[in-house]
């Protein structure tokens, strides 16, 4: 997860208190603090933090939190049923104005709703319209650019209410050198109210005993008359804290428990902390700039911007998500015509205009290669038929062999061969010897057997044909086939 | 701002790019693929007029050739050894060297086969052939030896690479010469280029007189061997053999 930072400024008491947090997760860590008295100018604060700002250069990424002006500061809780967020503002617009009295143009009011089951709870202020368009008008005639203006008595509760939990009544007290802030707090409720009242204008004994009266005139001014009241604590916030006199006379006038924010529970310190201008317990003590700050992670309990601030900061947070949807249009837009050149080359490739030809080339090479083929096997045929001639020209012998031993059977009666005829083999043709041979026409009745047994046994396919009258007187004629296998 | 204006000059020069590159490009790849599905039935088309045949049965059909061109040559190399180059005397130098003087250049046979071996391309080679096969075997009488066509060598049908002539001879001897001659005539691988076959022959008792002997008697009156032999020579001279 991507952190996220925020710098509280607080200018709302007399001196500049600001608070730089980080937040990564759930864990938030306090980075840096600055603390700077300011004069006694009705500028003064705004001037201050303009100076902050141009020294420390926040990011775009830091938002920027200011505390409001609070001076005629209204404060309201309201019961209200649970219903949608425009008719809870529609009734709390209407209670304001009935309270008030005043024009609906001449105030800036918002509200923090507390849901619960059945009804719901309005933490509601109200702010003199002129009072915030005058600051807002300071803020940018000093070029203060800033995310919100947040109201410091809720920035203040926000606060106690990250490091001290409690469901019990207290009081909030944040006293400043030139104002305070006083914020009553009870289960069901919140009053903030503005004191203009600071250490620089008292004593401590008398100063704690104004504050008991304000404490006193508020609870009685804003709480509601059924609700019994009964604090059980003071937090004390801000410079108050730092002076030790001050913080015995009040505990003595309100004669509870006053405490302090002594250590950060949840907030954890980054090694790189630096405290500007004020020590570690005074920094501690800086509540609203904490608020403030926590307002601008967007961990406050009560956040509930007064004024949206300069638009083009929450725009320039934008600029990454936006530069990075630009940068990956473009490199699509490029993209694209670098894949269609590719692609084109790649179907050009495919399936090339000589294709056909090359198919046709094949076809040609196959016939070639049909007719190679088949010379090949007549040559192959021809050889075979040229070889087997040698063994047509031992056949004579052979046969000669047979008729020698043929003779030899018949004793004294002839048996001549005449001629022996020996045509070789043709291509697909055995050879074929063809004997003639004139025997004594005592042997007609009995050669044509023993001639075709012989030979038969030899050359295997044999035809005899005879007796016939030979051209020699007293003779006869017999002609023996063979197609030696 | 600055970061605003660069994004917006990086999505310009995007666009264009796409413009001047990009639209092109998806066009041309758009002309691309419709010719390629037009060259693809231009194919099909083909193929099936074609009906072409497969890479593997082309390389099935080469394997094929090679194998008979293979068996081919095993065959030829049975009948003639056509590696040999031993150089083949000329039909004078081997009548002189063997010292026959029935075939000297003196006598009507050795006229005539001189002759012939002069009047063709392959008569001398051919006659010369002939002649140490037949003088191997004593006591015979060549009576007629004559190449067909003057001696012209013909094509062999079937056999491109091979010429052939025709030969006539006859000769007298007893029986077993007779049959030595005839069997030597047969083809030799031994013997080299050209291939000699004996195409028809024919044994004839020529001396009426003495008929009446016994087949078996071999050592009895001459006879006559007619033979007409079919000799192959190389239509490309394989060298000086």
């Amino acid at each position: 997860m991507i952190g996220r930072s925020a710098l509280g400024i607080d200018i709302s008491d007399g001196a500049l208190k600001a608070v730089l947090l980080t937040r990564r997760g759930r864990r938030i860590t306090l980075q840096r603090t600055w603390a700077m008295p300011l004069q006694d100018k009705p500028s003064a604060g705004i001037v201050a933090a303009a100076r902050l700002l141009r020294s420390v250069r926040p990011g775009n990424r830091t938002r920027v939190i200011l505390s409001a002006p609070t001076a005629g500061l209204f404060s309201r809780n309201y019961l209200v049923p649970a219903m949608d967020a425009a008719r809870i503002e529609e009734l709390v617009r209407y209670e304001v104005l009935a309270d008030t009295g005043q024009a609906e143009d001449e105030l800036i009011i918002r509200h923090h709703v507390r849901k619960g089951v059945e009804d719901c709870q309005a933490h509601v202020f109200a702010l003199p319209a002129s009072t915030v368009n005058g600051f807002r008008a300071r803020l940018s005639k000093e070029r203060v650019s800033y995310d919100d203006l947040e109201v410091p008595g809720f920035a203040l509760a926000s606060f106690v209410e990250l490091e001290m939990p409690s469901g019990r009544d207290r009081v909030l007290l944040g006293v400043g050198k030139r104002a305070s802030e006083l914020v009553l707090q009870t289960e069901a409720g919140l009053w903030m109210r503005h004191l203009p009242l600071g250490l620089e204008h008292d004593t401590p004994d008398a100063l704690a005993a104004r504050f008991r009266q304000e404490i006193g005139a508020a609870v009685a001014h804003l709480l509601p008359d059924d609700r019994d009241y009964q604090p059980n604590e003071c937090v004390l916030t801000e410079e108050g804290v730092c002076d030790a006199a001050f913080t015995s006379a009040l505990k003595r006038e309100l004669g509870i428990p006053v405490v302090r924010v002594a250590a950060l529970e949840r907030i954890h310190a980054s090694w790189r902390l630096r405290h500007e201008g004020q020590g570690r317990v005074a920094a501690l003590s800086s509540a609203k700039a904490f608020g403030l700050a926590l307002c601008g992670l967007g961990t406050a309990r009560y956040r509930c911007p007064v004024v949206a601030g300069d638009p083009r900061r929450e725009a320039m947070r934008r600029v990454p998500m936006v530069a990075t949807g630009v940068i990956a249009a473009s490199l699509a837009l490029i993209g694209v015509g670098e894949l269609s050149a590719h692609w084109t080359k790649t179907l050009d490739a495919v399936l090339p205009a000589t294709s056909a030809d090359d198919m046709a080339a094949r076809v040609d090479q196959g016939r070639a290669l049909s007719r190679q083929l088949d010379q090949q096997r007549t040559r192959g045929g021809l050889l075979a038929a040229l070889a087997q001639r040698r063994p047509a020209a031992f056949q004579p012998r052979r046969a000669l062999g047979v008729l020698a031993v043929l003779t030899a059977e018949r004793g004294e009666s002839r048996l001549h061969l005449e001629t022996l005829w020996l045509a070789s083999t043709e291509p697909d043709r055995p050879a074929l010897m063809t004997l003639t041979l004139h025997a004594d026409p005592e042997l007609d009745a009995v050669l044509a057997e023993p001639l075709a047994e012989a030979f038969g046994e030899e050359f295997g396919d044999v035809r005899v044909r005879g007796p016939e009258p030979a051209p020699m007187a007293g003779l006869s004629r017999w002609v023996v086939e063979l197609e030696p296998q | 701002m600055r970061s605003l204006i660069a994004l917006a000059l990086l999505l310009v020069a995007s666009v264009g790019a796409f413009l001047w590159r990009g639209l092109p490009a998806t066009a041309a790849m758009r002309t691309a693929h419709s010719a390629l599905l037009d060259r693809e039935q231009l194919l099909i088309r083909r193929e099936l007029e074609l009906d072409p045949m497969s890479a593997e049965a082309l390389a099935a059909l080469i394997g094929e050739r090679d194998r008979a061109a293979s068996l081919a040559d095993r065959r030829l190399a049975l009948l003639a050894h056509t590696d040999q180059v031993e150089k083949r005397p000329s039909l004078a130098e081997f009548v002189e060297s063997r010292g026959l003087t029935e075939f000297s250049p003196m006598t009507p046979l050795g006229a005539v086969l001189g002759a012939q071996a002069a009047g063709s391309a392959w008569g001398d080679e051919v006659l010369t052939t002939i002649l140490q096969r037949l003088v191997s075997v004593p006591d015979m009488t060549l009576s007629e030896l004559t190449l067909a066509n003057d001696g012209r060598a013909q094509a062999v049908p079937g056999l491109p690479d091979w010429l052939t002539l025709e030969a006539q001879l006859v000769l007298t001897a007893s029986l077993p010469e007779v049959l030595s001659c005839l069997e030597s005539l047969a083809p030799d691988a031994a013997y080299g280029l050209p291939v000699l076959t004996v195409q028809t022959a024919s044994l004839r008792r020529i001396d009426p007189e003495r008929w009446g002997t016994a087949a078996h008697e071999r050592h009895g009156p001459p006879v006559q061997l007619s033979a007409t032999l079919a000799i192959f020579v190389p239509a490309q001279p394989t060298g000086e053999n």
